[in-house]
């Protein structure tokens, strides 16, 4: 498949979606580019965690357009209509996109390590060598390597998501979701997964990451993006965006995180 | 009158062939109906959570009605009641030259249906008790349903449904006795005619109850092994094979759960 | 209250007859007289006898559509009791529950067709009160030949848990296999209509019951039972009474006895069809 650099790895056009009677998203409107890190923050209920979601399908979205590398997602272009796409190419459009959730979500009947080759071999068809060796790699990457063989509930918070962690960059992403990745964590563990995420983004991975970790924003990101009431509403660089020259409104919301 | 321990032990030792053809009928009963009520509890277990309203209500239709009827009129019922109304017979069956007689295909296909309806509820709080967390994470894998359910879902409602299972199985080893109002001649049918002609009652009851007792005590440390194997994940000791798991699940302590913050 | 004027002496002629017919009336007892036959005063104190039995074999005891029990045997037993001058309880139970009940003083006497063997009469005490046998009963469609036990050999035949028949019936079947041949399928069941049931509806080819029970059946069913050879192995049957308690053995028999000069045993006998199972 050939893709040209420039073009925006994930593009948002005029997002919508309801829960029942409930707008949640509004128009949501964003492009990515591949190799960017992108924080989205917040106040909940803004819509930050569902338009995450809906790129990978785990939600549908009713209105709009997203693209992950010039491909529609969940639906079909059929004479001017939108179709939604059948659940086996879904479950192929999930392939390149890794996620990584806050209650970390890892197979509690597996140990860390089953966890990491499951769907390299059950999904990709890999040899059990092969997603072995691929997995200690990854172990070693995020520093779990003595842990290959414990179970999840053995586990600490932080040491359970840097494993998920690892299980989503077994898939060979190509880009790659945070959900609030350290928002069920004490502070003493928040740091080595930030540490990990920040490594990641260092490798150059493409990254959207939901967060409320203001300090790991400025940080790690390369733009930071406000979302309120299922729209953004502001987008900038770090600098600009924690700046002095920041909207009122920004400012306002930023004050009650800290 | 004393208890007549000779007799007592001459009984235990030495039961005689139609009494171990007797405890051969208990326990085969027990599993036949134990196997085929997982069945129909897999069956109505899972139609109790389908997409379609019909089949929801005729599932749990037939897990109230199940369970408001003792088992013993279900047996009766099935054997005599729909005989007399002309609905259907069981006849003797011969297969692989096992005789299965009429007596006791109605108690099987009785017992089974009483556990099905239990079974319909502990598989359908199986499914319901997988986390929704697991299957987005593993959707997000890109993972097929298919691969979503076998290797995710099913495992994991595995563990939570084989405790009760077991536990059902263990009352079913008791249960089969209500066969012995329907003919079939388990070992508490031949305990009542064997009181009637030596008038030894007390002992021979003794003798059933203990037979009983090795029953399930055999069946709970098999049920307990099992259970151990199925949760390596949160057991300090290392039980990845059947020998570690009956070892861990003899030592008494071990199989406590120690949890990391 | 009236200035009567009739004489004083028959105003208080009428008074005195009037006061002793109250107090004839006030002395007498509940019993309208004093037992025929003395009971053991255990029993006299309670006023009532506890008798056990199955009460699911007619015509000898059973219920009727109000749930009474009726049958040759209560209504023995009611007069037995009554000559003692004893109000009747009824404990029903499954026939191998009866020794054990009496044993266990359940109950004072087994009212029941419970065969004088040997076996029993070193357990318990037992006064007889009439003859029975042992039948076998087919459907009235039924031409296949032999009268006996070993002739249904291969065949499916229903009879009571723990009774005679079931173990003449297993006796039968050791025969059958030392000769050989193919054995009695036996269907145990719970009591005598049950296994009734099974041949009515063609789950068994032949029920063993005992004569009594088989007319019965018979004659309430011409038309789809019939007996398959004679009442075979004809042998008493007796109340059951603990073993030691002679008294109450003795007033039993005494009892009896009186049922028998007077010729309530034969009016029984006659009123339920059992001519022929007379003592």
């Amino acid at each position: 498949m050939s893709t040209e650099n420039h073009q925006p790895l994930v593009r948002a056009i005029d997002v919508r979606k309801r829960f029942g009677d409930a707008e949640v998203l509004c128009g949501v409107n964003l492009e990515v580019h591949r190799g960017e890190v992108l924080c989205i923050i917040g106040p909940s209920g803004s819509g930050k965690s569902t338009f995450l979601r809906c790129i990978n399908q785990l939600e549908v979205y009713q209105a709009g357009k997203i693209f992950v590398n010039g491909e529609l997602i969940g639906y079909k272009e059929a004479g001017g209509r939108l179709l939604p796409i059948s659940n086996r190419q879904v479950v192929l459009q999930r392939r390149r996109i890794g996620m990584v959730f806050q209650q970390f979500n890892l197979f509690w009947h597996m140990t860390v390590r089953e966890n990491i080759i499951e769907a390299p071999i059950r999904v990709l068809g890999q040899s059990q060598a092969q997603a072995n060796e691929n997995a200690m790699r990854l172990l070693e990457r995020v520093g779990l390597s003595a842990k290959a063989e414990a179970y999840p509930m053995k586990l600490s918070g932080g040491q359970q998501q840097r494993a998920a962690i690892a299980r989503a960059l077994a898939m060979n992403p190509e880009l790659m979701l945070f959900d609030e990745p350290t928002s069920a964590l004490d502070p003493e563990t928040t740091g080595e997964v930030l540490s990990v995420i920040s490594e990641l983004a260092s490798t150059g991975m493409t990254m959207m990451i939901v967060t409320h970790e203001m300090g790991f924003a400025r940080q790690v990101a390369d733009r930071v993006v406000l979302m309120e009431d299922g729209q953004i509403r502001h987008e900038a660089p770090p600098d600009q965006f924690f700046s002095d020259q920041a909207p009122v409104r920004l400012k306002a919301f930023l004050s009650t995180i800290h | 009158m004393g208890f007549d321990w000779a007799f007592f032990f001459e009984r235990i030792v030495n039961p005689g062939t139609p009494y171990i053809h007797a405890l051969g009928r208990t326990v085969s009963m027990a599993i036949l109906a134990m196997l085929l009520g997982l069945l129909i509890g897999l069956v109505v277990g899972f139609g109790r959570l389908s997409r379609y309203g019909l089949v929801r209500s005729a599932c749990g239709f037939y897990v109230w009605l199940i369970r408001g009827i003792p088992v013993l009129v279900l047996l009766v019922m099935l054997f005599s009641g729909m005989a007399a109304a002309g609905l259907f017979r069981f006849t003797d069956f011969e297969f692989a030259g096992i005789k299965l007689t009429a007596s006791f295909q109605a108690a099987v296909i009785g017992l089974a249906i009483h556990e099905g309806a239990y079974m319909a509820e502990i598989v359908r709080n199986g499914i319901q008790a997988v986390a929704r967390g697991q299957i987005e994470a593993a959707r997000s894998l890109g993972m097929s349903p298919w691969l979503v359910t076998w290797r995710i879902v099913i495992p994991q409602a595995t563990r939570v449904v084989v405790p009760p299972f077991g536990n059902d199985f263990n009352h079913m080893l008791k249960t089969t006795s209500l066969a012995s109002v329907i003919g079939v001649p388990e070992i508490f049918q031949l305990t009542e005619a064997m009181s009637a002609t030596t008038f030894k009652t007390f002992e021979l009851l003794s003798v059933v109850a203990l037979n009983y007792l090795v029953l399930t005590a055999i069946w709970n440390t098999v049920q307990g092994v099992i259970e151990t194997r199925l949760r390596a994940h949160e057991i300090d000791r290392p039980v990845r094979s059947w020998w570690q798991s009956f070892v861990v699940y003899m030592t008494p302590g071990m199989t406590s759960v120690e949890r990391r913050a | 209250m009236s200035t009567s004027r009739k004489p004083l002496f028959l105003r208080r002629y009428v008074t005195a007859v009037g006061l002793a017919a109250c107090a004839l009336w006030v002395a007498t007892p509940v019993q309208a007289q004093t037992p025929r036959v003395p009971a053991p005063a255990a029993l006299a104190a309670k006023g009532a006898i506890n008798y056990c039995a199955t009460i699911d074999n007619p015509p000898r005891a059973y219920f009727d559509e109000k749930q009474q029990p009726i049958g040759f045997e209560v209504e023995l037993g009611t007069e037995i009791a009554a000559l003692m001058g004893l109000k009747v309880n009824w404990i029903q139970l499954k026939f191998p529950g009866l020794v054990p009940a009496l044993q266990a003083q359940q109950c004072d006497a087994i009212m029941q067709e419970l065969f004088i063997r040997p076996e029993r009469l070193e357990i318990i005490d037992m006064v007889p009160f009439s003859r029975t046998g042992q039948q076998i009963v087919v459907r009235r469609n039924d031409n296949s030949p032999g009268a006996g036990l070993e002739d249904l050999s291969g065949k499916k035949i229903a009879v009571p848990n723990g009774t005679t028949i079931h173990n003449l019936a297993i006796e039968a079947n050791k025969k059958l296999k030392e000769s050989g041949k193919p054995e009695i399928n036996l269907v145990v069941l719970p009591t005598t209509t049950d296994t009734f049931q099974q041949l009515a509806t063609s789950q068994v080819d032949a029920v063993g019951t005992t004569s009594t029970a088989g007319a019965y059946y018979v004659r309430l069913r011409p038309n789809d039972f019939k007996a398959k050879g004679s009442p075979f192995g004809l042998i008493g049957t007796g109340i059951g009474i603990r073993k030691g308690n002679t008294e109450l053995t003795n007033a039993i028999k005494k009892a009896f006895d009186t049922t028998v000069t007077d010729g309530t045993y034969k009016k029984l006998i006659d009123k339920w069809n059992m001519q022929g199972m007379e003592l």
